[in-house]
């Protein structure tokens, strides 16, 4: 038996190669695969699951109150549970708290609504007001206080239509932002945007924002991370407010936690400061924001048909008309020809509207979507299509 | 009382006859195995008349004293013959040279010259250079551990050039000692640990390369940081307290590919040293460690070279001897471009690059070798210049860089450095070396509209003189000054017309004034002391600020406008002392006190280490760290040499230590610095090590029992906590097996690794709360859990097949195949080194029955890779 052969194959692959018989040939292959794939494997990054063994630390009382320009005072009470605990929809609230909001002037007690919330009704938020929070949870006190500033201000607002995709290979028609928010240089300010799309508050996309994260010359800041883009036919309200440092603190840890960024993995993971002092949790804002509409409009279809053309589209309930505009030149605007303000209601039956009358060429449509308050979405992009 | 040594000159030496020359009596020595040092002045063919045909050595020398004019010296198996006149003679004479390995002319580095007759005795420095005084006639020994010893005798002044001979494989143990067997307990390193070119060789080979930060991770007291993450552990101190040089050159990260590489390429290093403690005072401006790698000289004679194609990476070096003994060059690459695994994704991928979503193209099966866009490469070059006998310039530079798609989106980080140095002899007892030294480290993110820049960069001036007044002292003095600059991250939005920066540029200018001096008091006691007088400028342009305690805003700034504008000084004392004391051969006990003052700090916000941590300089703000260590050990050799045992405890005090607040969640703030919080850290343990150094078996067994906290006000509720490198346990193993005298198995080196080590603290929520419909997590303190432990098994093979060794005709050289064959993580555990709080329940996952789950990061499985190389 020759040295080589007597050897382990892995050993002798060098070897083998350049003097061997086809079994030993075979063999190296296999083992070269087995290699290959294995070190491709071994080189991937994995994630293991791992059990949570923790301390016991009790509960926290968490509070989350704020009050808005011309509004009431909200307040909710709940507890915190263990890390391990198992899943339950609901959080343990406290329904027996005594909640007191001032103005500086007088006060006003709370009335228990239902999961933990309570709510005021004379006291209304003022822009320039000084508010405080008194509650009361088994003799204990906690209390905040918080100022309301004006309104923050948009600069820039603009949109931009291109295809995305949808992440299970397709594509989907959407918008890119570029929101530039008025920042006084002067004074270190921080943001709280609100995104609520077709009238449901997103509140997993709240941003927080400090201007001291983007410097700007020209004393505008720029929202440049939204957490997900505008698709079409969406009915879009934001809503910007000047917030202080706690509220920053604290939305900015919530952005985190939601978008899955705080790792425990890290040095310097906390929790919010609580506007309501050690061994709490919680913030008491009192906020004035301003709202602005992004209204995006449905994409068209057309189906050519006998001197007509089927025109379809999605509907949405919050937009009252949507307006139909064709040309026979491709630079459709809203002031080509207007085929009508086509109601939800006449869309919602059938989400299609018939051009008809049309002789033979190319016909070209856009789409504006219009809500209860008279406002419109920009123009759709154009479809055509070819009447013979 | 015999010992060893003296036994083997009881042992009998045969004879045919009485009557005999003193060329065959100094025959029949060799024989024996000693090892012999006369000169020429003596008639070798006089007569010596024997008592009987068999005598032992002792016996035999006597003779020769009685009969002869010849005097005689012994000491282990070393005899020194001289003229007996001679031997009265208080001449003091001084032997000066150089030192290089006979086969290439490197010079080599930290060899013991010993003066054969009292013991006494200095070792190379960095450029093979020596020089020891003592009483004619002058007999040394020079030992180098790979080489074999060489015995040189003079009676005048004489400056000398020794080639020392590498020791053969084939060689076993027992026919050649390689340095003082019992060095290890007879020096007065404590701390330290030294490894040359052919101790390297020994170290397992993993991916193909002798990876020099995976060995010195399987020392005792160091460990690696996390898997796939750069930077190593020592003795409870921070990434950042290691000062990692090549060629003196300052590096700032140095791994490649998510750590599985180091940036120290194997074929183009000759030694590396890691100073734990007792770091002399040459070397300063951080606080635990030095790792002082010396790379490669090119060879000055022949043309030598290696090429390897590995699954991974593929990499070449060539010594290029441009004009012979005056100017060589060595340089040497590597790359994942070149490696199997690059050309396998290529083939098997699907079209099309980076899919700019962080996604990869994938092979057949759904993996790939790299992630996309990930890749790296490096150079190492070194190019030496003599001038004349007494000259020589040497310039030594590195490239490196990494690509890869991180969460900044596209990016690519890497060290560059460069080194030109004037070594001068001005006598045979003073030598100098003059250095000009740059070094950069950059990172570049690419998010789409956001660029994101960072870097550090260093420029030095270094002058160093070592002086060898007589042979019971050596002094090293010098001084440096070295200026910096940090870029501590910039974010440019292409989209608009204005870049943001965020925390403002910043520079620096770190001097030093140096001394050493090793010296021997008694045969038992030996010390070495150093003073280093560091000094930290922080230089303009730039603000001052004053910021806020509580909401660390700035209240205040000072503005610098100008290059030479001071803003904050400090000058440092660091003292620096180590002591022997020798209980007998086999024995001995060493001290050592060491100051050390750090003005950089890396700033780290996760446990995850990344490329694009910060490095942050001294302010007025943020004082320098000071680190008083002291450390005491016990050494002690068993069986005749052949196991090394030591075992050292170590405290460090440190002043100064950092850590960001809570709540910092990125680097991109102007306010960094005031996130910084300072305070007070503690580090204590015992290290254990048992090693058997020599034969066709070696390996190293070590463990470390330790604790390191810290303890910050604003941090933790102003409790002391364990900071992010405290490691309880450690244990660290390497095995190495070339079967010499097995026929079937003599081409084969069989190397086992065996890690284990307590995981690194971590912080963990204890509860959740909801506000609205979305659960946080909630976390009491810092630090206060652990990751899994650590532990991973490698073996690796090398099979070096001689036979099929191929000749050229012409220059009567040889090509050499090899094959190395590394398995990483031999039973594919997966070793976590972060944990991610998810959220699952909840959201509709049934599997989940919490709210929040944790889940670990791995970066490696088993790791199997192979690799063929060609060396000529």
């Amino acid at each position: 038996m020759r040295k080589e052969e007597a050897l382990l194959v892995l050993f002798q692959a060098f070897n083998s190669i350049l003097n061997s018989n086809y079994m030993n040939k075979l063999f190296i292959l296999i083992a070269l695969a087995i290699t290959i794939n294995s070190c491709r494997k071994g080189l991937q990054e994995e994630l293991v699951p791992l059990d949570l063994n923790v301390n016991d630390i009790g509960t926290i009382t968490v509070i989350d109150a704020k009050i808005e320009k011309d509004s009431a005072t909200w307040v909710q009470i709940s507890y915190s549970q263990d890390i391990n605990a198992l899943f339950s929809p609901n959080p343990v609230y406290e329904a027996n708290a005594i909640v007191e909001i001032n103005d500086g002037n007088i006060s006003e007690q709370l009335v228990y609504f239902q999961n933990g919330t309570y709510k005021g009704s004379n006291i209304l938020g003022q822009v320039g007001s000084t508010y405080t929070i008194n509650i009361t949870i088994s003799g204990v006190n906690y209390s905040a206080s918080s100022i309301m500033n004006a309104p923050a201000t948009m600069r820039d607002i603009t949109s931009n239509y291109y295809i995305n995709n949808d992440g299970k290979g397709g594509t989907v028609n959407a918008y890119s932002e570029n929101w530039v928010v008025n920042d006084p240089s002067a004074d270190r300010n921080r943001y709280l945007f609100e995104w609520y799309t077709n009238g449901v508050h997103n509140t997993r996309i709240d941003w927080a924002i400090d201007d001291n994260r983007v410097v700007n010359a020209n004393e505008g800041l720029s929202l440049f991370n939204p957490q997900r883009d505008i698709y079409e036919n969406e009915h879009t309200y934001f809503r910007v407010s000047e917030i202080d440092k706690t509220t920053y603190d604290y939305f900015n840890m919530y952005e985190k936690i939601v978008r899955g960024i705080a790792s425990a993995g890290d040095q310097t993971p906390y929790n919010p400061v609580s506007s309501f002092g050690i061994g709490t949790i919680g913030n008491f804002r009192a906020v004035a924001f301003t709202s602005y509409p992004v209204h995006t409009p449905p994409s068209l279809n057309i189906l050519p048909e006998q001197d007509q053309n089927q025109i379809n589209f999605a509907s949405n309930n919050l937009y009252v008309s949507y307006n139909l505009y064709w040309s026979n030149s491709p630079n459709v605007s809203v002031n080509s020809n207007l085929i009508g303000n086509i109601s939800y209601s006449t869309v919602e039956a059938t989400n299609t509207f018939i051009h008809d009358g049309l002789s033979s060429g190319t016909y070209y449509y856009k789409i504006e979507a219009e809500d209860s308050n008279g406002i419109k979405s920009k123009l759709s992009q154009t479809a055509s299509a070819i009447v013979n | 009382m015999l010992t060893p040594d003296n036994a083997k000159a009881q042992s009998v030496i045969d004879f045919e006859q009485t009557k005999i020359t003193m060329d065959e009596a100094i025959n029949q020595l060799e024989i024996s195995g000693f090892v012999l040092s006369y000169g020429n002045g003596f008639d070798q063919s006089q007569i010596i008349q024997l008592p009987k045909t068999n005598l032992n050595a002792n016996e035999l020398l006597s003779e020769i004293n009685n009969q002869t004019s010849i005097d005689y010296k012994i000491n282990g198996n070393k005899i020194i013959l001289f003229q007996k006149t001679e031997s009265l003679s208080e001449l003091k004479i001084t032997l000066s040279g150089t030192i290089n390995d006979s086969e290439n002319n490197e010079s080599l580095v930290g060899v013991n010259i010993i003066n054969v007759r009292d013991q006494t005795g200095v070792t190379t420095n960095s450029d093979g250079g020596f020089s020891i005084s003592g009483n004619s006639p002058l007999s040394v020994n020079i030992s180098f551990i790979g080489y074999t010893d060489t015995l040189i005798t003079t009676s005048i002044n004489k400056n000398i050039n020794v080639k020392l001979k590498a020791k053969t494989s084939i060689l076993s143990e027992a026919m050649v000692s390689s340095e003082r067997p019992n060095e290890n307990v007879t020096s007065t390193e404590i701390g330290i640990e030294k490894l040359n070119i052919q101790q390297i060789k020994r170290i397992p080979i993993i991916m193909g390369e002798t990876d020099i930060l995976k060995t010195i991770q399987l020392l005792p007291g160091i460990n690696s940081v996390a898997e796939g993450r750069a930077g190593f552990i020592v003795r409870g101190g921070g990434l950042d307290q290691n000062l990692i040089l090549m060629d003196e050159m300052p590096l700032y990260y140095a791994s490649h590919m998510r750590g599985l590489y180091s940036v120290f390429n194997s074929a183009a290093v000759n030694e590396i040293t890691v100073y734990k403690g007792g770091v002399p005072a040459r070397f300063g401006g951080r606080s635990s460690s030095v790792l002082d790698v010396k790379m490669k000289d090119g060879d000055f004679t022949n043309y030598t070279g290696e090429i390897s194609f590995g699954l991974i990476t593929s990499k070449f070096s060539l010594e290029a001897p441009l004009i012979e003994d005056k100017l060589s060059v060595f340089i040497a690459g590597r790359g994942t471009r070149w490696g199997f695994g690059y050309w396998i994704d290529q083939m098997t991928s699907e079209s099309g690059g980076y899919d700019g979503k962080g996604g990869g193209k994938n092979g057949a099966d759904g993996t790939t070798f790299f992630q996309p866009e990930e890749r790296w490469n490096d150079f190492n070059t070194k190019i030496i210049y003599k001038l004349n006998a007494k000259n020589r310039l040497t310039f030594s530079g590195y490239y490196g860089k990494d690509y890869a798609i991180t969460e900044a989106g596209l990016t690519n980080w890497g060290n560059q450095a460069g080194h030109l140095k004037w070594t001068h002899t001005f006598k045979d007892k003073l030598l100098s070396n003059t250095s000009l030294i740059a070094s950069r480290y950059n990172t570049f993110g690419d998010g789409g509209n956001y660029q994101f820049f960072s870097g550090i960069g260093t420029y030095s001036f270094k002058q160093e003189f070592s002086y060898f007044p007589s042979v019971s002292s050596s002094w090293r003095f010098g001084i440096q000054s070295e200026y910096q600059d940090f870029n501590h991250g910039s974010l440019v939005d292409t989209s608009q017309d204005d870049a943001g920066k965020f925390m403002p540029p910043m520079q620096g200018l770190e001097s030093a004034l140096y001394t050493e001096n090793e010296r021997k008091f008694t045969d038992k006691i030996s010390a070495h002391f150093g003073l280093r007088i560091s000094m930290y400028n922080r230089l303009g342009p730039g603000q001052t600020t004053v910021f806020d305690e509580v909401t660390n805003e700035a209240l205040s700034q000072v503005e610098y406008n100008r290059n030479s504008d001071v803003m904050a000084t400090y000058v440092n004392p660091e003292p620096r002392a180590s002591a022997t004391y020798l209980i007998n051969s086999k024995n001995s006990v060493k001290a050592s006190y060491n100051r050390n003052a750090q003005y950089l700090r890396l700033m780290t916000l996760g446990s995850d280490i990344t490329w694009y941590d910060i490095w942050m300089p001294s302010t007025e703000n943020i004082t320098p760290m000071l680190t008083d260590q002291v450390a005491l050990g016990y050494f002690r050799n068993f069986l005749e040499n052949k196991l090394e045992f030591s075992t050292e405890i170590y405290y460090k005090f440190q002043n100064g230590v950092s850590d960001f607040e809570d709540g910092l969640h990125n680097y991109l703030v102007d306010n960094l610095e005031a996130y910084l919080a300072q305070g007070t850290g503690r580090s204590y343990g015992i290290e254990v090590s048992i090693e058997k150094p020599k034969g066709d078996f070696t390996g190293r067994i070590s463990y470390n029992l330790g604790e390191s906290l810290w303890q910050i006000d604003e941090i933790n509720q102003g409790r002391a906590y364990h900071n992010m490198f405290d490691i309880t346990h450690s244990l660290n193993s390497s095995f190495n097996y070339h079967p010499s005298n097995v026929k079937l198995l003599k081409d084969f080196t069989f190397s086992l690794n065996f890690v284990y080590y307590t995981g690194r603290p971590v912080t963990l929520p204890e509860s959740f709360y909801y506000i609205g419909d979305v659960a946080f997590p909630y976390w009491e303190g810092r630090n206060q859990y652990r990751l899994p432990d650590y532990h991973r098994m490698d073996l690796g093979i090398q099979f070096e097949p001689k036979h099929l060794a191929f000749k050229m005709k012409k220059s009567n050289r040889s090509l050499q195949p090899s094959l190395d064959i590394s398995l990483y993580n031999i039973y594919g555990r997966r070793n976590i080194y972060t944990i991610d709080i998810i959220q699952t329940g909840g959201k509709g996952d049934a599997n989940s029955s919490s709210v929040f789950n944790a889940q670990g990061r791995s970066t490696f499985g088993f790791v199997p890779s192979f690799q063929f190389n060609l060396k000529f």
